[in-house]
């Protein structure tokens, strides 16, 4: 069989970040249910009071009875992102850095703490195509995920906390296109690794790449 | 067809390979007005997003050169991205584009450049585990 070769672009291993931060997930948690709480204790607040009063606000109690129920979620998110944070964490490393079409690429991963904690470990590779356009005066984003297969998925974590994995896309299948961005246009890779405590819901880290065209030396 | 402008791809290919050489023949017959022409070689975006161009190289033939009517060979090295494609939100043309200056009287003729010489499909390929509804909402 004959052994493909790495076109001369960068062939260094990369160890890749996440894009969002469960960090900054759990605090944007945290301010979106302070900020809604907050509005919310004053609908609430009046609505008893108008109960007690003897003069029930039917306007009011009615906005906090569909409203209210909606802050305690978001409570029970903040708290769920808070453990989420203790989840063990990941690193991955690509060599080369980057992929190619046609070109095989070495993805190592490795669970950095308590590996045995997880019932699911999972890695995705997702294409993503996302379009911003006007609407008023606001600049509002679509995503459309146009590719997603799974790299591997391991239920059984008691001796695994590392591993290795070949992504070979095709150079030739005409449904893959790589990596690209223009102003308001592009089209975005990333892998989801999604990894799962018991009685936890599972939690998704998402790292971007890049994925080059056909090497043609131009 | 404009009555103007003629662009003919030599062989009367319009499906090329990254790297590749897209050459031909332009022609035109402008008013006497017209100061000079350029031939463009770009791509473009339609769908949902709003419209971003990319002009990859052009060429212009002042007014002097030109006169009212002509014809001229071009050959321009495509580079290797981006490829012509096509998907739910974005789709991505490539095309020649020959514009008569000042008045901006002009004609596009569209091919397509990939590995393959077809236009990319991005179908939904999904080879993915099926994930709850509580999940996707929680990620």
């Amino acid at each position: 069989m004959k052994k493909k070769e790495h076109s001369k672009r960068d062939q260094n291993p990369q160890t890749i970040k996440p894009g969002g931060k469960r960090l900054g997930k759990f605090f944007a948690m945290v301010a979106f249910s302070l900020v809604w709480n907050g509005i919310m204790v004053f609908p609430i607040y009046f609505s008893i009071k108008s109960w007690q009063d003897g003069t029930p606000d039917v306007f009011i109690s009615f906005m906090a009875i569909l409203l209210g129920p909606a802050g305690l979620l978001m409570i029970g998110l903040m708290f769920l992102r808070l453990f989420a944070l203790f989840n063990p964490r990941h690193t991955l490393t690509l060599t080369p850095g980057t992929i190619t079409l046609g070109e095989p690429t070495n993805l190592n991963w490795q669970i950095n703490g308590k590996a045995h904690r997880l019932s699911r470990f999972t890695i995705y590779l997702v294409g993503l195509e996302e379009a911003e356009f006007e609407r008023g005066t606001d600049t509002v984003s679509v995503t459309k995920v146009f590719f997603e297969k799974v790299l591997i998925d391991i239920q059984d974590l008691k001796k695994e906390s590392t591993g290795s994995l070949e992504i070979d896309l095709p150079a030739n299948s005409g449904k893959l296109m790589p990596s690209w961005e223009s102003t308001h246009n592009r089209i975005k890779w990333a892998l989801y690794v999604r990894s799962k405590m018991s009685r936890c819901p599972s939690v998704t880290d998402k790292y971007f790449i890049t994925i080059n065209p056909v090497a043609t030396g131009i | 067809m404009s009555e103007t402008f003629t662009i003919h791809f030599d062989e009367g290919k319009t499906e090329f390979r990254p790297g590749e050489t897209i050459s031909g023949t332009i022609t035109w017959y402008t008013p006497p007005s017209a100061e000079s022409i350029v031939l463009r070689l770009y791509w473009f975006t339609s769908g949902r997003g709003t419209q971003d161009i990319g002009v990859v190289q052009k060429r212009t033939w002042p007014a002097s050169f030109t006169g009212s009517a002509g014809c001229e060979r071009f050959a321009f090295v495509l580079p290797d991205e981006p490829y012509s494609f096509s998907g739910t939100y974005i789709s991505l043309t490539w095309a020649l584009k020959i514009i008569a200056l000042p008045n901006e009287e002009s004609f596009k003729k569209d091919f397509v450049v990939s590995p393959t010489g077809k236009e990319i499909g991005l179908d939904n390929i999904r080879n993915a585990v099926n994930v709850s509804w509580y999940q996707k909402i929680w990620e």
